[in-house]
């Protein structure tokens, strides 16, 4: 064999390794996101299904004022509710939603605007949706479940990549096999294809949604958001009216708002001797006024010093709106929309109701359902291929060589790294764990078929 | 293998270090903030009203439509205020009675309905009222958390 031929060889036998180990390594975790996305991405299909009772009203004559709504929610709930939210319905039909914590549980109070009667509540934590979104977003396990997902996702471009550098036909180009399944060739062959040719459908799809679901991350979209915003190439760091505010409170605390609006600071309410608060109908009057999207949020102010927030993520990026009100006179201290984002900053906004699968519509949440489902085949059939050929007494992967035999395998690595400085952390407990470990115990290196002349 | 290791660590610490930059809050455009000033004082004639600073940051507002509602004993009563000076407007006092005043005052400024509200106590307030102001003054200047 010539010497190139020898390197394509090694170089082709080292990418399957890495491809390998993270597939089946990241599997589970990429089968929960591709079902549970693939549910999501319906949420609001599956919620208007779920809670018709709750969210259809007859619409008759006029509506009550929102104070007096809350003034029926506080009767009916004891005056030691604390009311929390308040969610006007966007159509004539819809009940208005106002949040309330009720002894420490959050609860969603559902009312008629033209009776003013109860329509019914929904214990917050128990919403199936929400339910789902914790499982996608953290996998239910808070700050870590939210670490692995990161992780998930960047080793799954990872296994775009080198899936790509694999699958790559190194001979003739055929339709059958790279575009479009052999159905009629033996089982082998036709899982293979199951694996390879949703990949070259929608893995460009799949990098977008990846790369879009990392902003939400604790980790990498935290700092992409810090990044881009100190640049002034995203989202502006803060955008207030008057001085900057004192308070080192982030929108994400008080009220639940666009990504864009999570880091925006709380600006805070001018207080002084016998000021009396605005009135919820103010703050609607003022949201009106101001133009926000119908289907806003009232967040109410947590203490003396504290605004009113109005909140608006709609369907499309370019009618978010996150606004403070001053609880003391109704003016605005801070108004934060789509058209005060950066290039960069629009183009992350937009990316996020495309992974949601709201900015299209219907187009949108199929393109998305297409992708969850293109990924669940590629992972069943990847795990099915390598338990076809297991053997019992090892893992049945390729042959390990030193990664930097290959120079240019080690500079995409270090690539990666770089840009998803997780993924560099687990690369580095890899390294050590093959160092300290896996080369030096017997049974170590035949399971995970590691040849002693590679040490 | 040492070699790789100490490689990506080191750029994997460089990258943390990009976090880390200046803020650029003075990039971004910022508007003043709207604010009023309620208060009973000397109208000028011997007499005393209930006024209202309105100004844009520091600037004082002119030509505003400011509606004053004043609330005494469950009655109110609704009025147009009228312009004193540069971003002050007054309404009046002749002829209250001693008591608590709930003052409320509505004025659009910028496309906003600015409604500042306050309690202003005229001579001599009964032990309720007191209680009222006070316990007000008390919520609305952080004395009481919820």
């Amino acid at each position: 064999m010539a010497d190139h031929q020898k390197k394509s060889a090694k170089a082709y036998q080292t990418i399957w390794r890495w491809h390998f180990y993270a597939g089946i390594i990241i599997a589970p975790v990429l089968l929960v996101l591709a079902v549970t996305g693939a549910i999501y991405l319906f949420k609001w299909n599956i919620e208007d299904f779920l809670y018709e009772d709750l969210y259809e009203i007859e619409a008759e004559g006029q509506q009550t004022s929102p104070s007096v709504l809350v003034s029926n929610v506080q009767a009916l709930y004891g005056e030691d509710v604390a009311i929390t939210r308040y969610r006007p319905g966007e159509s004539a039909e819809r009940s208005v939603e106002i949040g309330i914590s009720d002894n420490g549980v959050s609860k969603t109070v559902f009312m008629n605007p033209y009776n003013g009667y109860l329509v019914g509540e929904i214990n917050d934590e128990e919403r199936v949706m929400d339910i789902i979104e914790k499982i996608h977003g953290e996998l239910m396990a808070g700050t870590m479940g939210d670490r692995i997902v990161e992780l998930v996702a960047g080793w799954t471009i990872i296994l775009v990549v080198t899936g790509y550098y694999l699958f790559w036909p190194r001979g003739k180009f055929t339709l059958w096999g790279t575009l479009l399944p052999r159905l009629k060739k033996n089982r082998r062959m036709l899982i293979r294809d199951i694996h390879v040719v949703p990949a070259v459908w929608i893995s460009a799809g799949l990098v977008f949604l990846l790369m879009t679901g990392m902003l939400w991350t604790g980790f990498w979209g935290d700092g992409v958001q810090r990044i881009t915003t100190n640049a002034g190439v995203g989202y502006p760091p803060s955008v207030w009216v008057g001085d900057a505010p004192v308070s080192e409170i982030v929108t994400e605390d008080v009220a639940e708002v666009a990504w864009a609006a999570e880091t925006l600071p709380v600006p805070e309410s001018v207080t002084g001797e016998a000021y009396i608060p605005v009135t919820l109908d103010d703050v609607v009057a003022q949201a009106d006024r101001l133009g926000v999207h119908s289907s806003y949020q009232v967040y109410f102010p947590s203490g003396p010093e504290g605004v009113y927030t109005l909140s608006a993520f709609p369907d499309r990026a370019e009618d978010e709106a996150t606004i403070h009100l001053d609880q003391y006179t109704g003016a605005v201290l801070a108004d934060y929309r789509f058209d005060q984002y950066e290039p960069l900053g629009k183009v992350m906004a937009i990316g996020i109701t495309l992974h949601k699968g709201l900015q299209y519509g219907i187009w949108n949440q199929m393109a998305g359902l297409a992708i969850c489902i293109g990924l669940l085949l590629i992972v069943i059939s990847g795990l099915w291929m390598w338990l076809m050929r297991k053997p019992s007494d090892s893992m049945g992967a390729p042959k390990a060589l030193a990664i930097h035999r290959i120079k240019w395998t080690l500079v995409i690595l270090i690539g990666f790294s770089l840009f998803f400085p997780l993924v560099g952390l687990s690369v580095i407990v890899i390294f050590l764990l093959d160092y300290l470990l896996l080369k030096r115990v017997a049974w170590m290196r035949k399971f995970f078929n590691i040849r002693q002349e590679e040490q | 293998m040492k070699k790789v290791l100490t490689l990506i660590l080191s750029m994997f610490l460089l990258s943390g270090c990009l976090l880390d930059t200046p803020d650029n809050v003075e990039d971004y455009h910022i508007t003043e903030r709207i604010s009023v000033n309620i208060d009973a004082g000397d109208a000028g004639s011997g007499e005393n009203a209930f006024q209202f600073y309105v100004q844009r940051g520091d600037e004082p507002l002119d030509d505003l439509d400011v509606a004053v509602e004043v609330i005494y004993r469950g009655e109110s009563l609704t009025q147009e205020a009228e312009y004193v000076s540069p971003g002050l407007y007054q309404v009046p006092l002749t002829g209250l009675e001693d008591g608590l005043y709930e003052v409320r005052m509505s004025v659009e400024v910028d496309g906003q309905l600015i409604t500042p509200a306050k309690y202003i106590g005229i001579g001599q307030l009964t032990a309720e009222e007191e209680a009222l102001l006070e316990g007000n003054a008390a919520q609305s200047s952080g004395g009481h958390h919820h």
